[in-house]
C-alpha cells in the first residue's frame, strides 16, 4: 500500500514482481541491486531453498533519495512462482500498488506464463483488487535464448490488455530497468492522480 | 542605461513546461502579466541551466509587450553592484522599474557592504507596488551571509524551485530545439541523448549540437549506441572518461532511472501538497496522509518467522514488519 506523508515527506511505493517460476523475477532484482549505489539500497532480502528457487520471496528496498523535499522510497517485491506456493503470493502481493509479470519469452513455456497470469488475476480478485486498476507491465525475458516466441507473438499470448510491456535479458541487464521505469512511472502517476483527485473532494466537501 | 539587455528569443512560448517548472512557468507568467498584484517578490531558485534566466527574460520580454509604457529592467547581481560604484544615479534610476528583475542572486553573498543597499532597493519597490523577480542557485534558507532583514524580504512573496526536467520533459526540449533548427535526427538518437544523465537544460543542448556537429562535419549519421561515447564529457559521473568501467556505467544507469521518475514523484508532491493545504505558519499540524485511506499499523519488533502460514496470520503489517527488519 503505497504512503505519502506530508508530515514526513515521504514516499513509499510498493511493487511486486510476479510469473511463472524460473523466468527470472530474482534476477531482475538482483541487477537493479548490483547497480544502485550502496547509500541508495537497504540489504537485499532472499529467502531462497537450497537450490536458489524462491520460496517465499525477495524484498529490495530502494531509496531514490530526496525528491522536491519527499524522502522516496521503492519497495520492490518477487513472488515464489512455484504453483504450491500461492500463499505466500497472496502474502506478497497485498497492498501491492503496481505488478510487472516477468513472462519467460520461451515457446513451450507459454502455458506457464498464462497459468501465472491466470493465478495473479484470481489472487488479486480474492484480495478485491482488479487487474484493470492497478499498474501492470509485462516483461519477455530471456530474449537471448533460442526457441523463443517473437515479441509479437508474446503480445497477441499474453498481452490481453496492451499494458506497457519490455523485451529483457535479465542475466545481462537489458532491459531491467527500462521494466522498472515504466512501471515506477505508471505507480506514481496513479498516485499522483489519486491525491488530486482526493485534493479535489476534500475541497468540495 | 542601466541593467543588462534582455534576449528577445527567451520567451515564454520558447519555455518547455514540465512538472518540474510549471509552477515557475506559472508564477512568473502570472508576474509579468499583472505585476506587483501577486507573488512579489517572485523568488526562483534551481541548480545552473535550468531556465531561471530564461523565465525572468521571459517575464521582462512579455511585460514590455503588454505594458509598453512600464520601464523594465533586467540586471545580475554583478552588473548592479558595478553600476552602484560607478555613480550615485544607478540608485534612483532602478527604483524607477516597474520591474525589477535581479539575476544571480547567490553572489550577492560576498558582497556584504552592498546588502543594505539591496534592503533599501527592495523595500522601496515592495512600497511602490514595483514587480520584483529574482533568481538564484539555492533557496533563501540555504544563503549564508545574508542579511536576516533581507532573506525576510526575498522570501516574503513567492519561492519557487526549478529542478532537472524529467524524460518527457527532456524529450521535448529537444524536439523543440531540432524544429526550431529546422533539422532532424534519427528518433532513437534522440530518445538516447535525452536519457543520458546530463544535469541540466544548457548541457542537454550542446549534447544535441555536439551530435549534430559530428554528423554535419564528418558527413556521417550518428548511431544511438554511439551516443552516450559521443557525449561522455557532458554526463554526470563520467568525466574520466567513457566507458569508465562498470561502475561508471551502473552509476549512470541507475542515474538516469531517477531523472525518469523524478518528474513523476513531483506530481505526486503537488498533489500532496494540494491536499495538505496547512494553514499558514502551522505546517507542523499537517496532517499524514495515506494514499489507500488506510492508517499505517502498529509495528511488531520482532523478527519475521519463516512459517507460511505464521506469515498469513501476519498479512497485514507484512510491509511495515519487513521494513522495520530489513531495511
Amino acid at each position: 500500500m503505497s504512503r505519502v506523508s506530508y508530515s514526513t515527506r515521504e514516499i513509499v511505493c510498493k511493487i511486486v514482481y510476479y510469473g511463472p517460476g524460473r523466468s527470472g523475477k530474482t534476477t531482475n532484482l538482483q541487477y537493479i541491486y548490483s547497480q544502485v549505489p550502496s547509500e541508495r539500497k537497504g540489504e537485499m532480502v532472499s529467502l531462497a531453498t537450497e537450490t536458489d528457487r524462491t520460496l517465499f520471496f525477495d524484498f529490495l528496498p530502494l531509496d531514490l533519495g530526496r525528491i522536491s523535499g519527499f524522502q522516496t522510497r521503492l519497495q520492490l517485491y518477487t513472488v515464489p512462482g512455484q504453483v504450491y506456493y500461492n500463499a505466500t503470493r497472496k502474502l506478497v502481493l497485498q497492498g501491492a500498488d503496481g505488478i510487472v509479470f516477468v513472462a519467460d519469452s520461451q515457446a513451450s513455456l507459454v502455458p506457464e506464463n498464462l497459468a501465472s497470469l491466470r493465478n495473479l488475476h484470481e489472487n488479486l480478485l480474492e484480495q478485491g483488487m482488479d487487474l484493470r486498476d492497478i499498474p501492470l507491465v509485462l516483461q519477455y525475458n530471456k530474449r537471448d535464448l533460442p526457441n523463443i516466441l517473437t515479441v509479437e507473438e508474446l503480445e497477441d499470448e499474453l498481452n490481453f490488455r496492451e499494458v506497457p510491456s519490455h523485451p529483457a535479458t535479465a542475466l545481462r541487464g537489458e532491459g531491467v530497468f527500462d521494466t522498472l521505469r515504466a512501471i515506477s512511472e505508471a505507480v506514481l502517476r496513479r498516485l499522483a492522480q489519486r491525491m488530486g483527485a482526493r485534493a479535489v473532494a476534500e475541497r468540495g466537501s | 542605461m542601466i541593467g543588462l539587455p534582455v534576449d528577445p528569443r527567451l520567451t515564454f512560448e520558447s519555455f518547455v513546461v514540465g512538472p518540474a517548472n510549471r509552477l515557475a512557468y506559472g508564477a512568473s507568467r502570472a508576474a509579468a502579466e499583472a505585476p506587483g498584484s501577486a507573488y512579489n517578490p517572485l523568488f526562483l531558485h534551481g541548480g545552473a541551466g535550468l531556465g531561471k534566466t530564461h523565465l525572468l527574460m521571459a517575464a521582462a520580454n512579455l511585460c514590455r509587450e503588454i505594458h509598453p509604457e512600464a520601464p523594465v529592467v533586467y540586471t545580475s547581481i554583478d552588473r548592479w553592484v558595478r553600476e552602484l560604484e560607478r555613480g550615485a544615479d544607478a540608485e534612483t534610476a532602478y527604483l524607477e522599474a516597474d520591474i525589477f528583475l535581479l539575476d544571480e542572486l547567490q553572489f550577492l553573498a560576498a558582497r556584504a557592504e552592498v546588502q543594505p543597499r539591496l534592503f533599501q532597493l527592495l523595500d522601496g519597490h515592495l512600497t511602490l507596488g514595483h514587480q520584483v523577480l529574482v533568481a538564484c542557485d539555492r533557496p533563501p534558507v540555504e544563503m549564508d551571509g545574508i542579511d536576516e532583514g533581507l532573506l525576510s524580504r526575498l522570501s516574503g512573496g513567492l519561492v519557487v524551485a526549478i529542478t532537472r526536467p524529467g524524460l518527457e520533459t527532456r524529450r521535448a526540449i529537444l524536439e523543440r530545439k531540432l524544429n526550431a533548427e529546422g533539422v532532424s535526427l534519427d528518433p532513437a538518437v534522440v530518445e538516447e541523448i535525452a536519457r543520458l544523465a546530463i544535469d541540466n537544460v544548457r548541457q542537454l543542448q550542446a549534447g544535441l549540437q555536439k551530435v549534430l556537429a559530428v554528423e554535419r562535419l564528418e558527413s556521417r549519421v550518428v548511431a544511438s549506441p554511439e551516443v552516450a561515447r559521443l557525449l561522455a564529457d557532458l554526463v554526470r559521473g563520467s568525466a574520466a572518461g567513457w566507458p569508465g568501467g562498470p561502475e561508471e556505467g551502473e552509476r549512470g544507469e541507475f542515474a538516469a532511472f531517477l531523472a525518469d521518475v523524478a518528474e513523476a514523484v513531483e506530481e505526486v508532491v503537488a498533489g500532496a501538497q494540494a491536499r495538505a493545504e496547512p494553514p499558514p505558519g502551522d505546517r507542523a499540524q499537517a496532517v499524514a496522509h495515506e494514499a489507500g485511506g488506510r492508517e499505517a499499523k502498529p509495528v511488531p519488533g520482532r523478527r519475521l518467522g519463516l512459517d507460511p502460514e505464521k506469515l498469513v496470520l501476519d498479512w497485514p503489517n507484512l510491509d511495515d514488519r519487513l521494513i522495520e527488519e530489513f531495511a
